[in-house]
């Protein structure tokens, strides 16, 4: 039967915050790449939005505070550019220099799940940069979805500087609940895109519900470290078939991405608004990926930046491996407004907004309302205007006065904390 | 933070699997895309200079 031609569906566009229907926490660090650094940072800077901003080996990072869903968790994340761009004459939100240096993109959620439940869910970390990568041209003129997958050499691990994982098993919970772990990972590329960033943490998190429900299903992935590096690694080339082979015989990154897309709609379809944005997204997405990729310029990156370089090669009549087409590259990831060609492109209406500038802009000021960020916020604006005296999961009053001072602890990452004054 | 929505969520709007989405859509927007950021794009060799400092 032929099938009807219709407008693409019509997603919305946030300006608040509604309740999200599953107990989880989520939290982002973006490392800054820069040449350049005017302004020096004390050590662990908390700010009161309750995220933190400090260097970080040559870095200007942000540490997002915590939030409760994964759109609040973007609004945070599009602060920080916000925050930090004035530190420095120029920052890149990308992960990887000239040189071959890559920088982090990491992404953390409160979980239940051990490390090896994650690796029952292999298969979608091996493929989950088909929407959440942000695109690399190399010298060669060969272009990749993500930047992070070609520097990960192992399954498992804690390393972030060197043997770097597709899944991370770094422990530092910074709280104490009982059950429940951060999970810290680091296989990521820093998204410009707000709705690539929503897909990239929400899917995540929908496959950690699933793994706590006991519902993932069983892709029947091999687990064979080299064999799951490899597969990453074909399903990073944007002219590849994006299949892998762990499962014993080719399959489609594609259509192992829609198992886990159907268990989730199965299971959470209904639960909660951004839940069904997120579902729809990400059904949507794939189904583009499967017909078209181009249809997805302005909503994931990798596709973006490969729709800007083809056409600027083509209008210019330049080879894939000339330096302005790196330029291209590196210059989407521009935070400063004014040379940015991400920003330029979102003024001009190019990029499907996600989230509301006024969302993004309350966010760089106030904190998230319903987790203990609120609490660490709030520390900062009334009792520690540099940040000091305040951690993740406790804040000094009075430090300086050994008669008044006072150690708040907020061990509890759910709770805002509200009925403890300042 | 924004005020929490009130309004009682009434579910999802299921779409029409069976329906295709028009396809071409977007060829003239990425010309007009060119367009935008054509005079931005730096002629030096800006991304071959870019080396993070203290990088990893």
């Amino acid at each position: 039967m032929k099938k009807t031609l219709k407008e693409a569906p019509q997603f919305k566009v946030f300006s608040s915050i509604p309740k999200y229907g599953r107990k989880r926490i989520f939290g982002t660090e973006n490392e800054y790449g820069t040449g350049y650094i005017l302004r020096e940072l004390p050590p662990l800077q908390f700010i009161p939005n309750g995220g933190r901003i400090y260097l970080d080996c040559g870095h200007v990072e942000y540490a997002s505070p915590e939030t409760s869903n994964p759109l609040e968790a973007v609004v945070f994340e599009k602060a920080g550019e916000l925050i930090s761009r004035p530190y420095s004459t120029e920052l890149f939100k990308n992960n990887v220099d000239s040189e071959g240096h890559d920088f982090g993109a990491h992404e953390n959620y409160f979980t239940r799940a051990s490390t090896y439940d994650l690796i029952t869910a292999l298969p979608f970390f091996v493929t989950r940069h088909i929407y959440a990568g942000s695109g690399r041209l190399r010298n060669s003129g060969r272009f990749e979805l993500s930047q992070k997958i070609p520097y990960l050499s192992r399954i498992t691990g804690s390393g972030n500087v060197h043997d770097k994982a597709l899944i991370s098993t770094k422990q530092e919970d910074l709280s104490r609940v009982a059950g429940w772990r951060r999970l810290h990972l680091t296989l990521g590329d820093a998204n410009m895109c707000e709705v690539a960033d929503f897909l990239k943490l929400g899917t995540t998190s929908l496959v950690l519900d699933l793994i706590e429900d006991g519902l993932l299903p069983d892709i029947g992935y091999k687990y064979a470290p080299l064999m799951a590096l490899d597969d990453a690694r074909r399903v990073n080339s944007s002219s590849g078939s994006w299949k892998i082979n762990g499962t014993g015989r080719p399959r489609k990154a594609i259509g192992v991405q829609r198992r886990y897309l159907e268990a989730a709609k199965t299971h959470y379809q209904g639960r909660d608004e951004i839940t069904d944005e997120l579902l729809n997204r990400w059904e949507f997405t794939l189904d583009q990926l499967d017909r078209d990729p181009m249809q997805l310029v302005g909503s994931i990156d990798w596709v973006t930046k490969l729709a800007l370089i083809q056409g600027f090669a083509e209008k210019h009549d330049l080879p894939l491996q000339h330096p302005r087409l790196r330029n291209i590259d590196l210059q989407y990831h521009d935070l400063d407004r004014r040379t940015s060609l991400f920003y330029r492109l979102q003024e001009s209406g190019g990029i499907e907004r996600l989230v509301s500038d006024d969302l993004i802009n309350q966010a760089t000021k106030l904190p998230p309302k319903d987790t203990r960020a609120n609490f660490r916020g709030r520390f900062v604006t009334k009792a520690s205007p540099l940040g000091d005296g305040v951690a993740w999961d406790y804040c000094v009053l009075d430090r300086f006065d050994p008669n008044r001072e006072r150690v708040i602890t907020i061990p509890d990452p759910f709770d805002n904390y509200d009925y403890i004054r300042i | 933070m924004a005020e929490q929505e009130q309004e009682k969520y009434q579910g999802p709007k299921q779409r029409d699997p069976s329906q295709d989405y028009v396809k071409g859509r977007k060829t003239k927007e990425i010309k007009s895309l060119i367009e935008q950021i054509d005079g931005l794009v730096e002629k030096d060799n800006l991304a071959d200079k870019y080396r993070q400092q203290g990088g990893q």
